[in-house]
C-alpha cells in the first residue's frame, strides 16, 4: 500500500509541474494550450539525446532551458499577435502545433518507443516508510515539490510575480496600471514551457518515451487544471496530488473502474461548476 | 401599469437597489435618473428580469410578476434595451430584426426601421455600422411586437447633442402613436425633459424624489444629489 | 416554407391600410429599403448553392466509372469522415460548441448495428435503423447535460463522457472485440443488396454518396430555416435572444441531438462499408480529426467540412509512405486559423464574389 501512495505521488508530482505550466499560460493568456503535451513529450525526447550525449544532469538543465525558450518565442511571435482572437481559435491553433512537433519527434527519433535508466546515482531504491522504493522516483517527487514550492513563493513574493498575478486577473486594468503585460506575458509562457520541460525530462527515466506520450498525459493535465479550477495555480496543484492519488488507491482498491476515475471526475466537476474555465486565477 | 414595492437588490454587500417603490402610469414616459452608480440599471435589470430581486415586488398591471422569467415577460409586453448595447455583431440588421420580429409577433418592422431611420443600414452586418446605428437596433429590438412597457437604459448615452435629441424625438412620436410606455434611463437632461412626463430621482439605491418634472427638478435635495447648482 | 411565411407576414402588414406618411416620420431623405427587400437580397445566391449542390450530387454518381477500386474505397471512407465532420462543423458554425465527443455517437451507432447484426437475427436494415437510434439517443442525452455550458468548458465536457464511453468499451470485449475490434458478418439484403456486399466500395459508393448529399441538405436547409437562424442568433448573442422572447436551451438541445444525428449515420455508413468497428472509432482522436478537416474545409458552408474530410483522406493516403501527413495537417491547420478564417469554402466563396462582381461589371459596360 505504502508503495502504491508513493506512485500515486510520484505520477501526481509529474501531473504537477506539468499542470502548473498549463494553469499559468491559461491564467495570463486565456489560452487553452492544446501543444502542452507535446512540449512535454518534445522535451522528454531532448532529455533524451541530452542524458546519452552528456549527462542526465546536463539534460535536466538544458531541457527546461531550451523549451523555455522555445515558449519565449512562441509568445513573442505567436500568440501576442492572435490575443484577440477567440479562445476556440486558440485551441485550434495549438492543436494544428502538437501534430507539428509529433511529426518533428517522430522523424528525428523515431516512432518506436525508447525507455532511459536513470544515472547510476539515481538508480536502484532505498527504504522509505519501511518499504524499498526505487530512488529515482523519489528524487522525482522531491524535485517536482521544490520547483512547485519555489514558483508559488516566488508569485507571491516577487515583483514580477505580483505583475503577473495582477495581469491574470484583469489584463486591461494591470495595463493601464502600468504592468508591461507583454513581459508578464513572455514571462509566463517562458515558464509555462520550461515547467513542461522539467516535466518531460523527469518523466524520461520514470515512463517510457513514445510519440503518444504527450497526448496521454494530456487529458490527465486538462483534468487537473479544470478539477483545480482552471488558471487557478493553488487548486491545480491540489487536483494534481489528488488525482494521482485517486488513480493509485483506484487501481489498488477497484482496478477495473480505476481508468473512470479522471473522466468521471472531470464530468462531475465541469457539470457542477460550469464556470471551471471561466475562472482566471493565479495563485 | 408597473408598480415596484419595497424592491431591493443586493450584488454581496452592496445594495444597489434599497427599498425602491415607484409607480408608472400607462401611456407615460416615465424618467428614471440619478448619478452613476445610484442603482438605475439594476432596476431595470430587475423590472425586465435579467436579476432576481432580493427582496421586495414587482407588479405589472396589477399582477405579481417578480418571480417571472425573461422569456415569460417580454411576450407579456416587457422589453428593454441595453446601456452595454446589446445587438448581433455578425447578422445584418435586417436580419435580426426580422428574427426578433417573428419571435415576438411584429407586424411592421419598417415603421420601427423608418422611425428609428435604419433604412440606410438594413444590408449591414451590425458590426460594421456606427455606434450610433448600433443603439438604434438595440432599441428597435426593444420596440419589436408592441411591448407595453419599455425600458430604455441611457438611450443617448455616447451620440452627440443633436443626435440625442433628433433620437429623442423620433422615439416620442414612435411611443406616443403605439400607445407603449416607457422607462427611461437618462443623463442627458434636455432628452429627459423634453419627453418625461414623469421624473423619479435616484441615489445610493434609493429613491429621493419622484413626481413632475418641474417640481422635481427644483427639489433642493436633488439638485444637491445630482443635478448640480446649474440646473 | 419559413421564408414563404415569414414573407408572407410582413406583405399582409403592408397593405394599403398603412398610412403611407406615418405621423412620426420626420421627412425622411430616401425611402430606403424595406426588411424584406433586404432579406431577399441576403437570400439572392441560394439558388447558386442549391445548383451546385444538384450537380454536384449527380455527378458523384459518375465516381465509380471513374476511380478505380483503392480510390473509390478512399472516396468511401472520405464520405464517412465528411459526414462527422459536417456534424461537428455545423453544431460550431450554428451554436459556436466545439465537440470533442461525437465519436461516442459514431462509435455507438457502429458497435449497436455491429452487435445488433451478428447477435440478433434482425435484418441489416432494423440493426443500422436501431443503431442510429442509439446513437441519437446517446446525444440527447449527453445534450441535456451539456449545451447550457458555453465555450471551452463544453468542449472538455464533451471530451470527458466521449472517454468514458471509450473507456468503457475498452474494458468490455465482449461488446466491443477489445484490442482487436470487432468484425460484423451482414447476413440479408440491406435496400435491396446483400448488405455483406457493401465491402466492395463499388456497391458501397452510391449508399456513402447519398447520405452524405442527404446529410448536407438537410443541414443546408436548417441553417436557412428559421430555427437555424435562431440558433445563429443564440451564437451571436445569447442573452439578447432571451431579451426577445426565445428559450435558448430547447434550441440547443435540437441542435445538438440534429447534429448527433448526423455523427450517428456517419457510424452507420461506416460500419455498413466496412463490416468493421474498433474502440479508435470511440477515442477523442477521431473527433479531433473530424474537428480538423471541418475548420480546414470551412464550417462557414456545409459543403466546408466534407470537402476537408476528402482532402485529408487523400493527403493521408498519398504520403502515408513519408509518413509526414501530420506536419502537413497541423501546418495547414494553423495557416487557416492564423490566415484565412472561415478555411477553404471561404476562399472558394470569396472568389466566387469576386467573380460574379467582374461578371457583372462586364456586364453592365
Ligand atoms: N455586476 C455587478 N457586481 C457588483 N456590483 C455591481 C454590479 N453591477 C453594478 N454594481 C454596483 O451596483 C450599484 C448600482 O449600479 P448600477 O445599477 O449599474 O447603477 P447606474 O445604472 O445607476 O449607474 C453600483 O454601486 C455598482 O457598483
Ligand atoms: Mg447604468
Amino acid at each position: 500500500m505504502a508503495v502504491q501512495l508513493l506512485n500515486g505521488l510520484a505520477f501526481g508530482v509529474l501531473l504537477l509541474v506539468l499542470s502548473s505550466g498549463l494553469a499559468l499560460i491559461f491564467g495570463l493568456r486565456g489560452v487553452v494550450n492544446f501543444a502542452h503535451g507535446a512540449l512535454y513529450m518534445l522535451a522528454a525526447y531532448i532529455g533524451f539525446s541530452a542524458t546519452t550525449h552528456l549527462s542526465f544532469w546536463a539534460a535536466l538543465v538544458i531541457t527546461p532551458l531550451a523549451l523555455a525558450s522555445l515558449g519565449i518565442v512562441l509568445d513573442r511571435y505567436g500568440l501576442r499577435f492572435l490575443s484577440h482572437r477567440a479562445p476556440l481559435d486558440m485551441v485550434l491553433l495549438t492543436f494544428g502545433l502538437t501534430f507539428v512537433i509529433t511529426d518533428l519527434v517522430e522523424t528525428v527519433w523515431g516512432e518506436q518507443s525508447r525507455s532511459l535508466d536513470p544515472t547510476a546515482a539515481l538508480a536502484g531504491s532505498m527504504s522509505v516508510f519501511g518499504v524499498r522504493y526505487p530512488t529515482y522516483r523519489l528524487f522525482l517527487i522531491a524535485v517536482g515539490l521544490l520547483v512547485c514550492v519555489a514558483l508559488v513563493v516566488w508569485l507571491r513574493l516577487s515583483r514580477t510575480g505580483l505583475y503577473i498575478r495582477a495581469s491574470s486577473s484583469d489584463r486591461r486594468v494591470a495595463a493601464v496600471f502600468g504592468v508591461d503585460v507583454d513581459r508578464a506575458s513572455a514571462i509566463v509562457v517562458g515558464l509555462g514551457s520550461g515547467l513542461a520541460g522539467l516535466a518531460g525530462v523527469l518523466a524520461g527515466p520514470y515512463l517510457s518515451l513514445s510519440p503518444n506520450m504527450g497526448v496521454e498525459i494530456l487529458i490527465q493535465t486538462f483534468i487537473v487544471v479544470v478539477v483545480g479550477g482552471l488558471g487557478s495555480l493553488g487548486g491545480a496543484m491540489i487536483a494534481a496530488l489528488v488525482l494521482g492519488m485517486a488513480n493509485a488507491i483506484a487501481s489498488v482498491g477497484f482496478p477495473s473502474l480505476s481508468a473512470y476515475v479522471p473522466y468521471a471526475l472531470m464530468l462531475v466537476m465541469l457539470l457542477l461548476r460550469p464556470q471551471g474555465f471561466a475562472g482566471t486565477r493565479t495563485a | 401599469m408597473l408598480e415596484l414595492k419595497g424592491l431591493t437588490f443586493a450584488y454581496g454587500a452592496v445594495k444597489a437597489v434599497n427599498e425602491v417603490d415607484l409607480h408608472v402610469e400607462r401611456g407615460h414616459v416615465h424618467g428614471l435618473i440619478g448619478p452613476n452608480g445610484a442603482g438605475k440599471s439594476t432596476c431595470v435589470d430587475l423590472i425586465s428580469g435579467r436579476r432576481r430581486a432580493t427582496s421586495g415586488r414587482i407588479l405589472f398591471r396589477g399582477d405579481d410578476i417578480t418571480s417571472r422569467t425573461v422569456i415569460w415577460r417580454r411576450h407579456a409586453g416587457i422589453s428593454r434595451s441595453f446601456q452595454r448595447i446589446s445587438v448581433y455583431p455578425q447578422l445584418s440588421v435586417a436580419d435580426q430584426l426580422d428574427l426578433a420580429a417573428e419571435i415576438v409577433g411584429e407586424p411592421d418592422v419598417d415603421e420601427i426601421v423608418a422611425a428609428l431611420r435604419l433604412g440606410e443600414t438594413l444590408r449591414r452586418r451590425c458590426g460594421e455600422i456606427s455606434y450610433g446605428e448600433q443603439r438604434r437596433v438595440d432599441i428597435a429590438l426593444a420596440l419589436l411586437g408592441h411591448p407595453e412597457l419599455v425600458l430604455l437604459d441611457e438611450p443617448a448615452a455616447g451620440l452627440s447633442h443633436a443626435e440625442s435629441l433628433s433620437l429623442a424625438e423620433h422615439l416620442a412620436a414612435l411611443v406616443r402613436q403605439r400607445q407603449t410606455t416607457v422607462v427611461l434611463v437618462e443623463h442627458h437632461l434636455e432628452v429627459v425633459y423634453r419627453v418625461c412626463q414623469r421624473l423619479t430621482v435616484m441615489e445610493q439605491g434609493r429613491v429621493i424624489a419622484s413626481g413632475e418634472p418641474q417640481d422635481v427638478r427644483t427639489q433642493p435635495r436633488v439638485i444637491e444629489a445630482y443635478l448640480g447648482s446649474a440646473a | 416554407m419559413t421564408v414563404n411565411e415569414t414573407n408572407q407576414h410582413t406583405a399582409e402588414a403592408r397593405e394599403p391600410a398603412r398610412t403611407p406618411e406615418p405621423p412620426t416620420q420626420a421627412p425622411s431623405p430616401r425611402p430606403g429599403l424595406t426588411v424584406r427587400d433586404a432579406l431577399r437580397a441576403e437570400r439572392r445566391n441560394d439558388r447558386w448553392v442549391a445548383a451546385a449542390w444538384a450537380v454536384m450530387m449527380l455527378a458523384g454518381f459518375a465516381m465509380p466509372y471513374v476511380l478505380a477500386a483503392y480510390p473509390l474505397q478512399l472516396a468511401v471512407q472520405g464520405t464517412t469522415m465528411g459526414l462527422l465532420a459536417m456534424s461537428i462543423g455545423w453544431l460550431m458554425r450554428q451554436t459556436g460548441r466545439m465537440s470533442f465527443g461525437h465519436a461516442a455517437f459514431y462509435g455507438i451507432t457502429a458497435y449497436a448495428t455491429a452487435n445488433l447484426a451478428n447477435h440478433t437475427g434482425l435484418s441489416p436494415l432494423a440493426a443500422v435503423g436501431l443503431g442510429v437510434l442509439m446513437g441519437a439517443g446517446a446525444a440527447v442525452v449527453v445534450a441535456l447535460l451539456t449545451v447550457r455550458t458555453p465555450g471551452i468548458s463544453f468542449a472538455m465536457l464533451t471530451l470527458a463522457i466521449g472517454m468514458l464511453i471509450w473507456v468503457w468499451a475498452g474494458q468490455t470485449p465482449s461488446v466491443s472485440g477489445g484490442f482487436n475490434g470487432l468484425n460484423v458478418t451482414f447476413e440479408g439484403d440491406f435496400l435491396g443488396r446483400p448488405a455483406a456486399k457493401l465491402i466492395n466500395p463499388v456497391n458501397a459508393w452510391p449508399l456513402a454518396w447519398i447520405a452524405l448529399m442527404a446529410g448536407m441538405a438537410l443541414l443546408w436547409c436548417l441553417s436557412r430555416s428559421r430555427f437555424g437562424r435562431r440558433l445563429t442568433a443564440i451564437r451571436e448573442n445569447k442573452e439578447r435572444t432571451t431579451f426577445s422572447g426565445h428559450r435558448t436551451y430547447p434550441a440547443l438541445v435540437l441542435a445538438f441531438v440534429l447534429s448527433g444525428l448526423m455523427a450517428a449515420l456517419a457510424g452507420a455508413v461506416s460500419v455498413l462499408t466496412t463490416s468493421f468497428v474498433s474502440t479508435d472509432s470511440l477515442y477523442w482522436s477521431t473527433s479531433g480529426m473530424a474537428l480538423i478537416v471541418a475548420v480546414i474545409g470551412g464550417i462557414g458552408s456545409v459543403m466546408g467540412p466534407p470537402a476537408g474530410a476528402m482532402a485529408f483522406i487523400a493527403l493521408q493516403a498519398s504520403l502515408s509512405a513519408s509518413s509526414h501527413y501530420q506536419v502537413v495537417l497541423g501546418a495547414v491547420l494553423i495557416i487557416v486559423v492564423v490566415i484565412a478564417p472561415g478555411g477553404a469554402a471561404e476562399l472558394v466563396k470569396r472568389t466566387a464574389r469576386t467573380g460574379a462582381r467582374y461578371l457583372g461589371a462586364d456586364r453592365h459596360a
